[in-house]
């Protein structure tokens, strides 16, 4: 896909920027505090959107938390080997995306907890396992 | 099979008859250090051929291996996708001798889809040169390290997440011979356990990808000697004669299990226990224990014609795999075993 560069999309970005606690486990830049509460997810036309960067080894989302409801995941790998980007809980995910490249996942999300992981051998383990919460 | 000193003849010997006497510029770049050491290119073969023995003044050995994943047969109607050194596992045996310098170039081929890398357990040095050769697909690393220690050591990929790469199989051997090298034997030859965590049960079809829980619980469903289930028998059984002195490198890639390592019907009449070398070796003994990411040296000589198991006496892993054979000709030897009729 490409990037919409809509208004709502420098909202994403904010979001990016203000919710880095969410970031990845084991690599990345170090997470800002957040100076208030994270804003919610930008609301689009599949619903709302929450981006994604994959990188070796660790996700990092747009939003701290993801509202419930239907949900665009829309995932970029920024690391070196390529990577993919699955829900455990519900089995979907998108196909391998090499690097550099984008995908977009929309899903149905209850409230909840839900693993987002690569599941490629070794990647899960290596840190790219990220416990999102859903409100 | 072909004794060692007639290893010549190989291929692997034409690579390792190339000395550069180019006095200190191997791939096209001064040494770091050495100048004035004679450049190998080292002699690569895969398992269970090992190179021939050492027996030079310590140089500067260039080495070459490329990280490849691959799908290939773990048991017969089995197929798994193998991250390699070299397209085999274990990867190439690797020998050179106490005082060389290595320089160790590492190419993941464009067609991976994982970074691998290298710790040699034979390196003095952080991560044994893990951190400096966290390579690409498509991309080349080098770094040189100096032989210090004589030993026979493991080699295997570091890179995250670093179990699952060497249960996957990168793994292998390199033998640092000690000054003046090895005693001479008839017959050297080199093995090495690992342990498979496939989805489907064992002997289930197919292709079967890696098992993540069935590694932390360490219950793998194929243990096998070099590779695969059948690697070491049939018509690939290691070869000896009777009276022949057959020296075996072993190791044990892991990830998760002990080897009971056990050869049916001998005595080792020489170990060198986890592969150290400058000890005193164990003689006479039967089963010798190889910890995962460790390695021992092992001689017997063969008296009486027929076949030999080589096995991890951890038993029921024969059923999983453990077994290979090592089958000897010539005359028998009633004197040291027959049968009597009752």
């Amino acid at each position: 896909m490409t990037v919409r560069w809509t208004g709502l999309t420098a909202v994403v970005l904010l979001a990016l920027v203000g919710a880095g606690a969410c970031g990845g486990r084991q690599a990345g830049p170090p997470a800002q505090p957040a100076a208030s509460q994270p804003p919610p997810a930008a609301v689009g036309e599949e619903g709302r959107e929450v981006e994604v960067t994959m990188h070796e080894f660790g996700f990092r989302l747009s939003s701290a938390e993801v509202p419930a409801g239907r949900v665009t995941f829309e995932v970029r790998n920024e690391g070196t080997i390529e990577h993919n980007f699955i829900v455990a809980e519900l089995g979907q995910g998108t196909s391998p995306i090499p690097p550099g490249g984008k995908a977009e996942l929309t899903v149905d999300l209850q409230p909840g907890t839900y693993t987002v992981v690569c599941d490629i051998p070794g990647h899960k383990e290596a840190g790219m396992s990220l416990t999102v919460t859903v409100r | 099979m072909r004794r060692w000193w007639s290893h010549a003849r190989g291929p692997g010997a034409v690579a390792a008859a190339l000395v550069l006497l180019s006095l200190g510029f191997a791939s096209g770049r001064p040494a770091a250090s050495g100048a004035g050491q004679a450049v190998i290119q080292a002699s690569l073969l895969a398992p269970p051929r090992v190179p021939p023995p050492v027996r030079r003044d310590p140089a500067r050995v260039v080495v070459s291996l490329q990280t490849v994943e691959i799908r290939g047969q773990l048991a017969d109607g089995v197929e798994y996708e193998f991250w390699t050194f070299g397209g085999t596992v274990p990867g190439p045996f690797i020998r050179v001798r106490v005082g060389d310098t290595v320089e160790f170039h590492l190419k993941n081929a464009s067609s991976s889809r994982q970074i691998h890398s290298i710790d040699f357990h034979a390196v003095n040095g952080p991560g044994g040169g893990s951190p400096l050769t966290q390579t690409r697909p498509g991309q080349e690393s080098v770094f040189q390290w100096k032989a210090l220690n004589p030993g026979l050591y493991v080699y295997h990929c570091a890179s995250p997440h670093i179990p699952t790469h060497i249960a996957n199989g990168m793994y292998g051997l390199i033998l640092v011979e000690p000054a003046g090298g090895l005693p001479r034997v008839d017959r050297e030859y080199y093995v090495m356990q690992g342990e498979f965590y496939t989805k489907g049960r064992r002997g289930e079809k197919g292709l079967q990808p890696y098992d993540s829980a069935k590694a932390y619980l360490e219950q793998p469903e194929y243990v096998v000697f070099n590779g695969r289930v059948g690697a070491l028998t049939d018509t690939s059984a290691l070869q000896a004669k009777v009276g022949e002195t057959v020296r075996l490198f072993v190791g044990n890639g892991g990830p998760n299990l002990m080897s009971a390592f056990h050869v049916i019907g001998e005595i080792f009449d020489l170990v060198y226990p986890e592969g150290a070398m400058g000890s005193s070796p164990n003689r006479n003994v039967q089963t010798t224990l190889i910890p995962p990411g460790g390695a021992a040296v092992v001689e017997f000589t063969i008296n009486a014609p027929g076949t030999y198991l080589l096995v991890d006496h951890s038993i029921f892993r024969l059923d999983k795999g453990a077994v290979g054979a090592l089958t000897a000709t010539g005359p028998a030897a009633p004197e040291v075993y027959q049968g009597i009729k009752p």
